[in-house]
């Protein structure tokens, strides 16, 4: 049940009439019953999947609250891990593990015929892993209570707007919105409706319109293509991916926020970004405040000497990447970003660009070097992106292919560019709730006309179930 | 750096959050911006592009096909297909070469809206040829070989607009559509001429402002089509047979038309080669005693008479609409018999 789908409207339309009707408790069950039957549409034999996890950590959480003994919480603690991210490592990375494990013993000359089994990811699982991980170690860590209630925490784990695809919410912040009663609240269906309707055109007419054509220059065979073509299609999946999971996290917001349940920004124009410390604060960032709490600051974070920072840099970031997708071109995606983030580091404060000019520039050049990391991870291998890369950089040649997706790109990103500028201006992504009514209502036209009018040509699924 | 420190999810300090009543005007204008635009889209549909004009004329084509009938006493001739017989069939040519040859005298008119298919003209003949007293004595379909069988896509929000009737819908639901998602989008499209001719209104407005927006689409259509080909060649590395063909809709078609009394006649259209014609066709049209009139190669006629290498130029539809009063000279089973109940 995808939120670009006529079902899931429909789903939310009827969850929400009952929700309105019932108390408290009631609407914590019927969310929870919701979340199931929302994640039994993909695939319900994954349901037992997510009830272990569940079960795993809500036990283990209480187990190491009601104990004094710290050897207890660490074993609980190295207990709820392992099956946390053994199923992940199960599903997600065994087939990437034994086909990289079999290619490199083929080449130190061992010929091993190893099973390879076809696992298929049971969507989600990086989300809510992460999620259900977050609030066992706060709790280990004394910085949250375990909840006694089965049916609150099941639903902290599996609740259906951020469920699939983020935001990986943290139990401070989700839990005590589960359980305490839910006021209303004034501005929460304005927001909402700015929201939903924001995502739907990041999704629907930025995300899978570009996403078109860069699935069509990404696949196309070698020499097929020119320079020009090839940059457009980085350009233009730099849009998709950015339509594609902002969108997704926009609506999850959106449709929680008419619950009465606020769930935290995910993105902040990331393509205004001025650095990759800036970028990093604006994209995926309840991801990579997640590695920044529980992997970077654990490993040390800024705390010891230059080469231990960017140690810790780099292994967060490579293990950002991996946490992307089984592949090496998402690690080096990750590599790519942790060298950036080191060379910034060094570097960074040396270069600083006077005034409006300057950041312009900066804010440019910064944009082409996400789209670079982008290559890696679009590409679907190391040869692929290298000889597009190569493409690029020696065989520019403008071709009917690359001006039209030059005019697609102009065409659905310079308003949204406009727009989230016009946003960083007042450093608030609520500005539109802000103005005239009849100028919300004239942009709210606007999107509604792209939504009918431009449709994508083949209906997108969204980049980051995968994941 | 970033302005770490701004809570980019509160308002200014300033600044108020609408309430819900508030708010409720500004979903009051999106949903009379939507009314207003829908308006505009029936305003505009009959006029829209060619194949949409063909499309509206075609209930006045139905209706002349009928006075003329009633007035002559000839038998009622239809034309039917897509762009094939479009540009391949002259209907002058064909009366004036009857009348030459001493033919029989007919009334007839073309029924082809452009990339159509089988499916389409199952849900098309419904539409325009429903009633049992308005209905052709001889149906002329015209195709080659995807336009025939069930493989072929469908074009969903066309045919949900144009060609199924409102009260067709379940038949197009149970038949073709099994996912929710497309049976909404069906419903959508026959009620609404934004959504079902949003397709027309998209290229419109791409071709304006996009530069080289046809050539690059193409172009981006062919780097995808040739990439599923080679995933599925390196999927089934060992079969080399197409997928089977089926003619569920063809029956289903023939059925219909065979209920009011109708002659169909399958016509295999020219192309500039010869092509395989599919025998489990002509199986679905003997089994239900229609004939097959085979036009593939037609006596005189070459690779110059086709206009772009797939439809007929103005020489090859002359030559094709001669050949046409032929074979209808030829059948003749056109005496107006009494209709079936």
């Amino acid at each position: 049940m995808l939120f670009n789908s006529y079902a899931f409207w429909i789903f939310l339309a009827l969850i929400w009439a009952i929700y309105r009707l019932l108390p408290h408790r009631g609407q914590n069950l019927l969310l929870l019953v919701a979340s199931y039957y929302f994640y039994g549409c993909w695939d319900w034999r994954f349901l037992p999947l997510i009830l272990t996890t569940t079960l795993v950590n809500y036990f283990t959480a209480i187990g190491i609250e009601s104990s004094d003994s710290k050897r207890r919480h660490r074993s609980l603690m190295v207990l709820s891990a392992a099956v946390s991210l053994g199923l992940l490592g199960f599903f997600k990375y065994w087939g990437f593990f034994t086909d990289s494990t079999a290619e490199m013993l083929s080449w130190l000359g061992f010929h091993v015929d190893m099973h390879i089994l076809k696992i298929v990811l049971p969507v989600g699982i990086s989300f809510y892993t992460f999620q259900t991980m977050s609030y066992t170690i706060d709790v280990y860590r004394g910085k949250t209570q375990a909840t006694r209630k089965f049916t609150d925490f099941a639903l902290y784990v599996a609740y259906f707007p951020q469920l699939v695809a983020g935001p990986i919410e943290r139990s401070s912040s989700l839990m005590p919105q589960i359980t305490h009663p839910r006021r209303k609240r004034q501005g929460d269906f304005s927001e909402g409706l700015n929201l939903v309707l924001m995502g739907l055109f990041l999704k629907i007419v930025v995300g899978d319109n570009l996403g078109f054509i860069a699935d069509g220059i990404f696949s196309a065979e070698k020499g097929d293509i020119t320079g020009s073509d090839a940059l457009i299609g980085l350009y233009c999946f730099a849009f998709q991916i950015y339509g594609d999971f902002a969108g997704y996290s926009s609506i999850a917001r959106g449709v929680s926020k008419w619950l009465g349940i606020d769930l935290m920004t995910n993105f902040r124009m990331p393509y205004l970004a001025r650095n990759p410390s800036d970028f990093w604060q604006r994209w995926h960032i309840s991801l990579s405040s997640w590695l920044r709490d529980y992997l970077y600051i654990p490993l040390g974070g800024n705390r010891g000497s230059s080469a231990k920072i960017y140690r810790n840099l780099m292994l967060t970031m490579l293990l950002g990447g991996l946490w992307h997708g089984a592949g090496w071109t998402f690690i080096a995606w990750g590599g790519l970003h942790g060298i950036i983030l080191c060379v910034y580091r060094a570097l960074g404060e040396n270069f600083k660009l006077p005034a409006l000019w300057g950041r312009i520039v900066a804010t440019l050049i910064f944009f082409h070097l996400v789209c670079l990391t982008w290559l890696f991870f679009r590409a679907d291998s190391f040869d692929q992106a290298s000889e597009m890369l190569r493409l690029i950089f020696t065989q520019q040649e403008i071709t009917p292919l690359s001006r039209y997706g030059f005019g697609m790109l102009a065409f659905f990103c310079v308003p949204l560019m406009a727009y989230e500028i016009w946003l960083n201006q007042a450093h608030t992504l609520r500005r539109l709730e802000t103005v005239r009514w009849g100028w919300r209502a004239a942009a709210y036209c606007y999107i509604i006309f792209m939504l009918i009018v431009f449709p994508p040509p083949v209906f997108g699924q969204f980049i980051y179930f995968q994941f | 750096m970033a302005e770490k420190y701004h809570d980019y999810d509160a308002l200014p300090n300033d600044a108020h959050a609408p309430s819900f009543r508030q708010e409720l005007r500004v979903v009051a204008v999106i949903l009379g911006f939507i009314i207003v635009l829908e308006i505009i889209a029936r305003i505009i549909a009959p006029t829209l592009d060619y194949d949409r004009v063909n499309i509206h004329a075609f209930p006045q084509t139905i209706q002349n096909l009928e006075a003329h009938a009633e007035t002559s006493g000839n038998p009622r001739v239809v034309f039917f297909g897509n762009s094939l017989m479009l540009h391949g069939l002259n209907e002058d040519t064909v009366r004036d070469e009857l009348k030459s040859i001493g033919g029989p005298e007919i009334e007839s008119a073309k029924i082809t809206p452009v990339g159509t298919a089988m499916l389409d003209w199952v849900y098309l003949y419904r539409r325009y040829f429903e009633s049992e007293q308005s209905h052709p004595d001889i149906l002329i379909v015209g195709f080659v070989a995807h336009h025939i069988h069930d493989q072929e896509p469908i074009k969903l929000r066309r045919l949900s607009r144009h060609f199924v009737t409102t009260q067709d819908l379940p038949n197009l639901w149970k038949h073709e559509l099994q996912d929710f998602h497309r049976t909404t989008q069906s419903i959508l499209c026959n009620l609404s001429a934004l959504e079902g001719d949003q397709p027309e209104h998209q290229l419109g407005i791409l071709y304006s402002v996009v530069p080289d927006y046809r050539a690059g689409l193409n172009r981006n259509n062919q780097l995808i089509a040739s990439a599923a080909e080679r995933r599925a060649a390196n999927n089934t590395p060992n079969t080399t047979t197409e997928p089977e063909e089926s003619y569920h809709r063809m029956d289903r078609f023939i059925k219909k038309c065979k209920q009011h009394g109708v002659d169909v006649w399958l016509v295999p259209m020219p192309q500039p080669d010869v092509w395989d014609y599919n025998p489990a066709a002509t199986h679905v049209a003997e089994k239900h005693g229609m004939q097959v009139i085979d036009a593939r190669s037609i006596d005189g006629m070459t690779e110059s008479d086709f206009s772009d290498g797939y439809h007929l130029g103005e020489s090859g539809a002359e030559i094709f609409s001669r050949w046409m009063a032929q074979q209808i000279s030829n059948h003749r089973p056109l005496d107006k018999g009494p209709r079936p109940e």
